[in-house]
C-alpha cells in the first residue's frame, strides 16, 4: 500500500497508483472495464457516482471491491421504502452520565459518516429519504438538530439503482441526480466474461483485492489532478457541449428539441474535472479533446431531462449526448 | 514552465517553422482556388461565346487565370498564423492531443507547478520528434485541386470542341451590325429631310409625321438584343405607317406643279415664279406670285391681258391635271386682273396660298418617299446581311413585292408603291438572293395606284412604267405596257416628254447616293430600256 504522506506525490506516482487500483479491482470484477475506469475517475476526482443496472450485475460487488482497494472507512446503506433520513444521517439519542447520573442528548452518527458510502438500491427509498443525502453529497456535512457535523474527507457516495421502470422504485430528485459526477450504466457481461465470473465465484476461495492506497493518498491525488493544465480551446469546447444540451441552443442540432432541461454548470465542472483524471490515467499531463469526449456521456446523461416528445419517440439522454458530440465542433467556427 | 531559455526558443522556433510551412500551404491553396475560379470564369465566357455574339480575346483567357493565381498567391502568403493557431494545426495534424496548445498557454502564462513542468517536458519530447518538412510538406489540396482540374478540363473542352452554334452567332453578329448600319442610314436620311425642311421652310404636319416615324424607328433599332425578325417587323411597321401617309394624288400634284412651271416659263412676268417652282422653293414662288398681284395696277393693259391669258392657260392645265384648287385660284387671279387692284391682290394672294400649299404637300410626299425608300433599302440590306429571305416569302405585305425603290413624284421616278394592297400581287425576292417570294395578297386591289414598280425575283431589272393606271389590282409588268400609247393607258403626259427628265433625276439621285450601289446598274438598265426608239 502506498502512503502518500511518506513521499512527494509525482504525476508518475499518480498514474502508477491509479493503475494499481484498476488492476486490483480487475482481480475481483470481471469485465466492465469502462465502468471500473469511470468509478476510478470519480474517486480521483472526489466525486460521487451513480451506478445503474438490473439486479445481479455486480454493482454492489464493484463498490465493495473498491472499498477493499482503498484503505478508507466503508459503510453500506441498503435503501428500502421504509428507510428514514435519520437512518442515514444519524440522530440524537439520550445518553446517561455514569458519574453524575444526568442524562443528555448525544449525536449518534449514521452510516453516512464514512469515507466510502455505498447507497445500495438508492431508488427504492422514498424521495424524502433520498434527499437526506443532498447536504452530505454537496456540502460534505450533515445537519441534525441544528448542529452541523462535518464528514470525513475523502467522502464518496457510490449509489446503485435499478432502472426506474422496475417495480417499487422512486426516481431520484433532479437536484440529487445533479450531484453525482457520473452516472454509469452496467450492462450484461459477455459469454466469455460470464464464464469467468462463474469460475471465480464458485471456487472455494473467493478473489480478494489488496489495499493500494490510503484515504490520504487519494486526497493528494485529487489535489494533484486538479492542477492539471487544460487549454482554453478545450474549455471552450466543454462549454459548447454543455450549452448544446440546452433547448434552442445554437450549438445543438435537431436532438435538443427533445430536451426539456439541459445540463447545469455543474455538468461542465464535472466534465473538466473528470477529463483531467482521464488524461492523467492515460499518462498525459494536459487535457485533450478526446478526454472530454470520453467523459462527456457519463457526466451529462443524468443531467438532461427529456420532454414528452422524446419519451414518445424513444429518444434517450444517451442518444442526445452522442448526437451533441457528433455535431459540436472541437474548434469554434 | 520551460526549463531553460534554450528550450523555450526551441519550442517557439519549431512553431515558427511549422507556421512558415502552413503559410506556404495556404498560398498554394489560395492560388489554386483563384486559378480554379479564373478558369471557371474562362469556361463561362467560352460557354457564353457559344450562344452569343461574343468572342473572348485569347489574351484575356490567359491573363485572367495568371492574374488571379498571382492574387491568390499573395492572399495566401499574407495569411497570418499566430502561434495559437499553429499549435492547434500541429496538434490536429500530428494527433498530439492538445499538447502544443496547452504548452503554449503555459509558456505564455508562465505557469509553474509539477504538472506544468511535466506537461512541458512531455510536449518538448514530442516537439523534438516533429519533422516539419515531412509532417507539413506542401501538398496539393484535394478539393481545390479537383476543382481546378475540372475547370481546366472544361475550359480546354470548350476551346477544343467545335461550336455548333457558330453560324447562329455570326448571323446574330451580322444582324446587330446590319441593324446598326441601317440605323445610321436612317439617321442620315432623317437629317437630310430635316435640312430640306429647314431650307424650304416647310414644317407642315405631314413633315412632322415623317420626322416622328423616322425618329421612332431609329430609337427602336437602337435597342439592344433586337432579333432579325424583330428588326424586320419594326421596319415593316414603319413602312406601313409611312405608306399610310402617302397621298395617292401626289404624283398628279407633282406633275401639275411641273406643268405649271412650264406654263409660267412662257410668260415673262411669271418666269421667276416658274424658276422658284422648279427649284422647289414654293415659299418664294408664293411670295413672287403674291408680289405680282400687288403690282397688278402698275402693269400695262397688254401686260395684264397677257398675264391673264397665261394664268387662264395654267388654270386649264391644272384643271386637266386634276389640281382643281390651284386651277380655281389661278382662274380667279386671271379674272381679277380685269378688276380692281384690291381684287387682284386678294386673288393673287389666294393663288399664292394654293401654290404654297400644293408645293408643301408635294415636298412632304417627296420626303415621305425618300424616307420610305430608305426604309425599304434598309430592309433589303438587312435581309441581305442576315441571310434572311426577307418578308417576300410571307404574305403580300412584302418589302420587295411591288415596292418602288425610289419614288419621287416631282422627279418623275415612278409612283409611290403600294405594298400588298393589290390582290394577287406577285411577291418577289430581293435581287441577288435568288429566292423569289411567293406572296399572295388577300385584298382586292382598287387599282388606284399608278406606276407600280416591281422587283421580280429572278430579274435584276425594274418593270413597270410611270403613268400606268392599274384597273384590277393586277400590276402589269410587261415591256409592252411600259411603252404603251399614253392614250391607251390614260397617261396624262406624253412619255417622250418626261423620260429625259426622269433619267436625269435618276442620275442625280445616284450621284447623291440615294440609290444603293447594287441597284444603280439596274436603274441604268431600266432607263436604257425605256429610251425612246428613234
Amino acid at each position: 500500500m502506498i502512503d502518500a504522506t511518506e513521499l512527494e506525490l509525482t504525476p508518475q506516482d499518480f498514474t502508477n497508483i491509479a493503475q494499481s487500483m484498476e488492476e486490483e479491482i480487475g482481480h475481483v470484477i470481471v469485465g466492465q472495464r469502462e465502468v471500473v475506469h469511470g468509478i476510478l475517475i470519480c474517486v480521483l476526482a472526489g466525486g460521487h457516482v451513480l451506478l445503474e443496472g438490473v439486479p445481479g450485475l455486480g454493482k454492489t460487488m464493484l463498490i465493495r471491491t473498491l472499498s477493499e482497494v482503498l484503505d478508507v472507512q466503508f459503510s453500506r446503506i441498503q435503501f428500502t421504502p421504509d428507510l428514514m433520513p435519520a437512518d442515514i444521517t444519524g440522530s440524537n439519542i439520550i445518553a446517561e452520565d455514569h458519574l453524575t447520573g444526568g442524562r443528555h442528548f448525544q449525536f449518534q452518527p449514521g452510516p453516512i459518516f464514512a469515507n466510502l458510502v455505498l447507497a445500495d438500491e438508492i431508488n427504492r427509498a422514498t424521495p424524502k429519504t433520498q434527499s437526506a443525502l443532498l447536504e452530505a453529497m454537496q456540502e460534505r456535512q450533515v445537519t441534525v438538530a441544528r448542529t452541523r457535523h462535518h464528514l470525513q474527507e475523502p467522502f464518496f457516495v457510490m449509489a446503485t439503482q435499478n432502472p426506474i421502470e422496475m417495480e417499487g422504485t422512486y426516481p431520484l430528485p433532479e437536484a440529487q441526480v445533479d450531484r453525482f459526477l457520473f452516472k454509469l450504466t452496467i450492462g450484461y457481461p459477455s459469454q466469455e466474461e460470464l464464464v469467468d465470473i462463474v469460475s471465480r465465484t464458485t471456487a472455494r476461495e473467493l478473489p480478494h483485492a489488496r489495499k493500494v492506497a490510503t484515504g490520504e493518498t487519494v486526497l493528494r491525488m485529487i489535489t494533484l489532478a486538479r492542477d492539471l493544465p487544460i487549454a482554453r480551446p478545450v474549455v471552450d469546447y466543454v462549454a459548447r457541449l454543455v450549452m448544446a444540451t440546452h433547448p434552442g441552443s445554437e450549438y445543438g442540432g435537431e436532438a435538443n428539441q427533445y430536451v426539456r432541461f439541459g445540463s447545469s454548470p455543474r455538468g461542465a465542472q464535472s466534465i473538466v474535472t473528470a477529463a483531467k483524471i482521464h488524461a492523467m490515467l492515460q499518462g498525459r499531463y494536459n487535457v485533450a479533446f478526446e478526454d472530454v469526449r470520453f467523459v462527456a456521456l457519463p457526466a451529462l446523461r443524468h443531467r438532461i431531462i427529456l420532454n414528452f416528445e422524446a419519451e414518445a419517440e424513444g429518444i434517450t439522454p444517451d442518444s442526445i449526448v452522442r448526437d451533441i458530440l457528433r455535431n459540436v465542433p472541437e474548434h469554434a467556427r | 514552465m520551460l526549463n531553460s531559455v534554450r528550450q523555450e526558443a526551441e519550442f517557439l522556433g519549431r512553431l515558427a517553422e511549422i507556421g512558415r510551412l502552413l503559410k506556404l500551404q495556404s498560398a498554394i491553396v489560395w492560388m489554386l482556388r483563384s486559378l480554379a475560379f479564373a478558369l471557371a470564369v474562362d469556361a463561362v465566357m467560352l460557354a457564353v461565346a457559344r450562344y452569343h455574339a461574343f468572342t473572348p480575346p485569347a489574351w484575356l483567357l490567359l491573363a485572367l487565370p495568371a492574374a488571379l493565381a498571382g492574387v491568390g498567391l499573395a492572399v495566401g502568403s499574407a495569411q497570418r498564423y499566430p502561434p495559437q493557431i499553429i499549435a492547434q494545426h500541429a496538434d490536429r495534424r500530428l494527433a498530439l492531443k492538445e499538447r502544443l496548445t496547452t504548452a503554449l498557454e503555459l509558456q505564455t502564462g508562465r505557469s509553474t507547478g509539477v504538472l506544468a513542468e511535466a506537461q512541458m517536458d512531455d510536449t518538448m519530447w514530442h516537439v523534438r520528434r516533429i519533422e516539419p518538412w515531412r509532417s507539413f510538406a506542401p501538398r496539393m489540396p484535394d478539393r481545390e485541386g479537383k476543382f481546378a482540374l475540372g475547370a481546366i478540363v472544361l475550359t480546354a473542352a470548350l476551346i477544343a470542341l467545335p461550336n455548333p452554334g457558330k453560324a447562329a452567332i455570326q448571323r446574330q453578329a451580322a444582324v446587330a451590325e446590319a441593324i446598326k448600319q441601317e440605323a445610321q442610314k436612317l439617321q442620315k436620311t432623317a437629317t437630310d429631310i430635316k435640312q430640306n425642311e429647314d431650307l424650304t421652310g416647310n414644317h407642315s404636319q405631314d413633315q412632322q409625321t415623317i420626322d416622328q416615324i423616322l425618329a421612332q424607328l431609329q430609337k427602336q433599332l437602337q435597342q439592344t438584343s433586337l432579333s432579325a425578325d424583330q428588326a424586320l417587323a419594326k421596319l415593316e411597321e414603319a413602312q406601313q405607317r409611312l405608306q399610310a401617309n402617302q397621298d395617292s394624288n401626289a404624283d398628279q400634284l407633282a406633275e401639275a406643279l411641273q406643268a405649271l412651271a412650264a406654263n409660267f416659263d412662257e410668260q415673262p412676268l411669271l418666269q421667276q415664279v416658274a424658276q422658284d417652282i422648279r427649284s422647289g422653293d414654293y415659299n418664294a414662288a408664293a411670295r413672287d406670285l403674291n408680289a405680282l398681284g400687288q403690282q397688278a395696277s402698275s402693269l400695262s393693259g397688254d401686260q395684264r391681258d397677257s398675264l391673264a391669258a397665261s394664268l387662264r392657260a395654267a388654270a386649264a392645265a391644272q384643271a386637266k391635271a386634276g389640281n382643281s384648287q390651284l386651277s380655281d385660284s389661278l382662274g380667279q387671279a386671271s379674272d381679277a386682273l380685269n378688276g380692281s387692284q384690291a381684287d387682284a391682290t386678294a386673288a393673287f394672294r389666294q393663288a399664292a396660298g394654293s401654290l404654297q400649299n400644293g408645293g408643301q404637300r408635294s415636298q412632304a410626299q417627296q420626303n415621305l418617299n425618300q424616307a420610305l425608300n430608305q426604309v425599304q433599302q434598309s430592309a433589303n440590306s438587312f435581309a441581305q446581311a442576315t441571310g434572311s429571305e426577307g418578308s417576300a416569302a410571307n404574305s403580300g405585305s412584302s418589302f420587295n413585292s411591288g415596292a418602288t425603290p425610289y419614288d419621287d413624284s416631282t422627279d418623275g421616278l415612278g409612283q409611290p408603291g403600294s405594298l400588298g394592297q393589290n390582290g394577287q400581287q406577285p411577291g418577289a425576292g430581293q435581287p441577288g438572293d435568288g429566292q423569289p417570294g411567293s406572296g399572295t395578297g388577300d385584298g382586292s386591289g382598287s387599282g388606284s395606284q399608278s406606276g407600280e414598280t416591281v422587283y421580280t425575283g429572278s430579274g435584276s431589272h425594274f418593270e413597270g412604267v410611270p403613268g400606268q393606271q392599274g384597273a384590277s389590282g393586277q400590276v402589269a409588268t410587261s415591256d409592252d405596257n411600259s411603252l404603251a400609247d399614253p392614250a391607251q393607258n390614260d397617261s396624262n403626259v406624253p412619255y417622250e416628254q418626261v423620260i429625259g427628265r426622269y433619267q436625269q433625276q435618276a442620275s442625280q439621285a445616284m450621284d447623291r447616293a440615294a440609290v444603293p450601289l447594287s441597284y444603280r446598274q439596274i436603274v441604268k438598265d431600266y432607263f436604257s430600256s425605256l429610251a425612246p426608239r428613234r
